[in-house]
């Protein structure tokens, strides 16, 4: 199960990809600065609406596995 | 699991609508969440503002923040079956395939079967070696050691290959300890598919096969022979997806 949500999370990445901001000249800095700041602290909690319409908690995305977390530009771009 | 952007839940329905996109994408529109965990690009500014910096995080089962994925360039991406592969390897082999080589069993495995440009994959050789059998370790002195070497290309970057913690042996007729690999263990590499505009236009709206190629050389011993030196052809395929360039309906699009 897991591995199929994260084949689906591969998909995502596919077509959220490198995005259409590529030919954008305006897209912002090409260079991320994160440097292992958060490796150790404890998530900062937080919920947030779902693509249904339900508000989602950082509670609920836990598994005896852990979770992870994606970051992504735009599903607009 | 959860993916997380600046975007509306609006956008975000209208992404997982048409991509059939099931697990959870989190609208954070005031980018709360994306600041919170220090990836709020803060020179993204107009439309942009308030975009993140794309990248994974893994979070232990204790809310701990244990590892993160982050590319240098937001153009190039982990793929999620990499990262899997790197939290649990056993559950991240999409492909495999068993390729003959002499003393030694050989398969080739990788993280996707379909990636992206920019996409950061992960390619893995798994040798099976018979008892008593040996084959030398890098560092090794005097011996041909085993050595994954990748072709890079236009279109893919390999990197360095990593190899595992390698044992002693010591070789009673010459009296010397040396680094070896014994049993099955794996070598494990990471390859990037290229992001710049010619080779995204080669991909066009049909995608492209492309193959990163290589050898693997060692010499493999058993007790009483060195067998000579010798080199297996490897090679692994993979397609290249289009870029989906569609945005939203022009009523919910970013402005």
């Amino acid at each position: 199960m897991r591995a199929m949500a994260l084949q689906a999370l591969t998909f995502v990445l596919c077509l959220l990809g490198v995005g259409c901001g590529l030919n954008r000249s305006s897209s912002p800095s090409l260079v991320s600065p994160l440097a292992g700041s958060n490796v150790g602290q404890k998530m900062p909690p937080f919920t947030a609406r779902d693509q249904f319409g339900h508000d989602v908690s950082s509670d609920s995305l836990q598994s005896p596995n852990g979770t992870v977390l994606l970051f992504f530009r735009s599903a607009d771009w | 699991m959860a993916a997380i952007s600046y975007d509306s839940p609006a956008i975000l329905k209208d992404f997982a609508d048409r991509h059939k996109i099931e697990y959870p994408l989190l609208a954070d529109p005031q980018s709360k969440i994306i600041a919170s965990y220090g990836v709020l690009n803060p020179e993204a500014t107009g439309m942009m503002k308030g975009m993140a910096f794309p990248g994974y995080y893994y979070i232990d089962p204790n809310e701990i923040i244990r590892e993160q994925y982050f590319e240098a360039k937001y153009t190039d991406r982990f793929t999620a079956n990499n990262v899997l592969a790197k939290l649990f390897p056993e559950l991240a082999e999409e492909v495999s395939q068993k390729v003959e080589a002499p003393h030694l069993g050989l398969e080739l495995r990788q993280s996707d079967r379909a990636v992206a440009p920019g996409s950061r994959f992960n390619l893995t050789v798994q040798v099976d070696l018979p008892q008593d059998v040996h084959v030398y370790a890098p560092g090794v002195k005097g011996y041909k050691p085993i050595h994954l070497e990748l072709d890079s290309s236009p279109e893919v970057q390999a990197m360095p290959p990593s190899y595992p913690i390698s044992k002693t042996l010591y070789l009673e007729v010459i009296k010397e300890e040396v680094p070896v690999f014994e049993g099955k263990f794996r070598i494990t590499s990471e390859a990037k598919i290229g992001a710049n505009p010619d080779f995204i236009k080669l991909v066009g709206l049909n995608g492209r096969t492309v193959t990163v190629s290589g050898q693997l050389n060692y010499q493999a011993c058993d007790k009483t022979i060195c067998y000579p030196p010798t080199s297996v052809p490897v090679n692994w395929r993979l397609e290249v997806l289009p870029l989906d360039r569609q945005r939203s309906p022009e009523a919910i699009q970013h402005k």
